[in-house]
């Protein structure tokens, strides 16, 4: 059984810098130094992924008027389906594509969907993996806690 | 001999690879799911814990999810 844990970076590691091209344009992470990141990386075919954004977009909401941005990463091979689920949704943040999974690979994972928050000082603070609605608000006060050091 | 065939085996096993994350889509479709219902498996298992006290022997819990 494989297990599934949220470890919370020891040394605060460097994000990996990256660009990829948006259906707006490139994204370019290091222009969002100095805020809040949270990197989602999702699959039209992972049930898990879909479910995560209705709670992505509420919290992109919530903290609109905060340093806090959202990139999720989409590693569909097939742009097409990645294209249909977004256009039944309202996202409110940019959708990028990395169908090599380079970024990915960068990153490291071990399972769908895994998220990154990176704190204003681009090092990587924790990495979730899956979904889990009894983790959403861990996650919520772990943005929140990381805004709160941003000095105004 | 021996050593063709053990030199052998070792070259196909370092085929054996992980499967990344992102490469699990087909094991993602439903078609790839080890049961075909998994109501009906539930139901079935249930049945046969009833009928015979046994259990088990039906499909791996979770399995052919390509998420995790």
């Amino acid at each position: 059984m494989l297990l599934l844990f949220n470890p919370v970076y020891a040394d605060y590691p460097t994000a990996p810098k990256f660009q990829l091209p948006t259906n707006q344009g490139v994204i370019d992470i290091s222009q969002l130094q100095g805020k809040v990141i949270y990197i989602d990386f999702w699959a039209s075919w992972c049930r898990p992924c879909k479910n995560s954004f209705p709670w992505m977009i509420a919290m992109k909401e919530k903290f609109k008027d905060l340093p806090f941005e959202i990139i999720a990463i989409n590693l569909d091979k097939d742009k097409k389906l990645a294209d249909e689920f977004i256009a039944s949704q309202n996202i409110n943040f940019p959708v990028a594509f990395d169908p090599q999974a380079n970024v990915a690979t960068l990153y490291g994972m071990e399972g769908m969907p895994s998220s990154f928050l990176i704190d204003p000082d681009g090092k990587l603070r924790i990495r979730y993996t899956g979904f889990w609605n009894k983790s959403k608000n861990e996650k919520e006060k772990a943005i929140y806690n990381l805004l709160n050091k941003i000095k105004p | 001999m021996y050593k063709i065939f053990l030199s052998l085996s070792l070259l196909l096993l370092s085929a054996c690879t992980t499967v990344q994350p992102w490469d699990k889509d087909l094991l993602a479709k439903p078609s790839m799911a080890l049961v075909p219902s998994e109501i009906d498996n539930a139901l079935d298992e249930h049945i046969y814990f009833s009928k015979e006290a046994s259990m088990g022997g039906q499909g791996v819990g979770g399995g052919g999810c390509g998420c995790n």
